[in-house]
């Protein structure tokens, strides 16, 4: 798996929004949501660009990912 | 999906309408209709006031269900061929009522509750699950085969009688083994463990 690291919790924390209100959002469980935020899990393109859309920013943005 | 809400309001209806369409629509292709169900489901599931079961609760109940019908199945088919008529009709019989005890209790729980709808992460546990399921039951079935064989020096004979069992018994461990290995994928269940923060 490919190592990244997320801004998901600070971007989340900036709109005042919880992990449940994000993950209804993007239309997928609260668990997905703290597996992305911890690094465990690599989300699809679409699910990446949805998060990214929510936030209003690029997905380089919210996922950042390590050479 | 059916639909156990009195009415969605003009929103949600609009919205269901428009999924259902969608999902409908056979000029789309597989994969588009196959998210707007999944779209669709949500959109059901976020309006239907009843409690909530999650994908993991679900995936427990599942794998308790399809154990006990291993179990009883598994006894139907094997042992009771080694006991004596009278007795044997009464043990399948009294197994058989359990087993349709589990399918009346599944059948309430699935009126009393909505149930959470997969998404990607689940879909992907589900598939790792059933792949490692099917190897499991290869590695099952060929063990106890073995056992019973070699150690136990008894026969099997696949007959009339017997080739339903065994089916339904090697399907029910496969469900059984699905259910365990996605529960296992999935690890703790982090949701209900942190607060929604």
């Amino acid at each position: 798996m490919a190592e990244f690291t997320t801004r998901l919790k600070e971007l989340r924390a900036a709109k005042n929004m919880k992990q449940g209100e994000l993950a209804e959002l993007v239309g997928v469980r609260r668990e997905t949501i703290i597996r992305l935020e911890k690094g465990q899990y690599n989300p699809s393109l679409k699910l990446a660009i949805d998060i990214a859309r929510v936030f209003g920013c690029t997905v380089e943005e919210v996922f950042i990912f390590e050479e | 999906m059916k639909n156990n809400t009195s009415a969605f309001d003009e929103k949600t209806q609009a919205k269901i309408d428009k999924l259902t369409a969608q999902y409908t629509d056979k000029s789309l292709s597989r994969s588009e209709r196959q998210e707007a169900f999944r779209e669709l489901a949500r959109v059901r599931y976020f309006a239907d006031p009843r409690p909530s079961i999650s994908v993991r609760k679900q995936a427990m109940f599942n794998a308790v269900i399809w154990f006990l019908d291993t179990l009883i199945f598994g006894c139907i088919t094997f042992i009771k061929k080694e006991m004596n008529e009278g007795i044997g009709n009464v043990f399948s019989t009294a197994l058989f009522a359990a087993m349709m005890m589990t399918a009346v209790f599944m059948v309430a729980a699935e009126r009393k509750y909505k149930k959470e709808p997969d998404d990607e992460l689940s879909l992907n546990s589900k598939k790792r699950a059933s792949e490692l399921a099917g190897l499991a039951l290869i590695i099952t079935a060929a063990a106890v085969g073995l056992l019973v064989f070699t150690l136990l020096e008894k026969t099997f004979t696949l007959n009339g009688d017997n080739w339903l069992g065994l089916f339904c018994t090697l399907v029910f461990l496969y469900s059984f083994l699905n259910a365990l290995f996605f529960l296992i994928i999935e690890g703790r269940d982090t949701a209900e463990a942190e607060e929604d923060e």
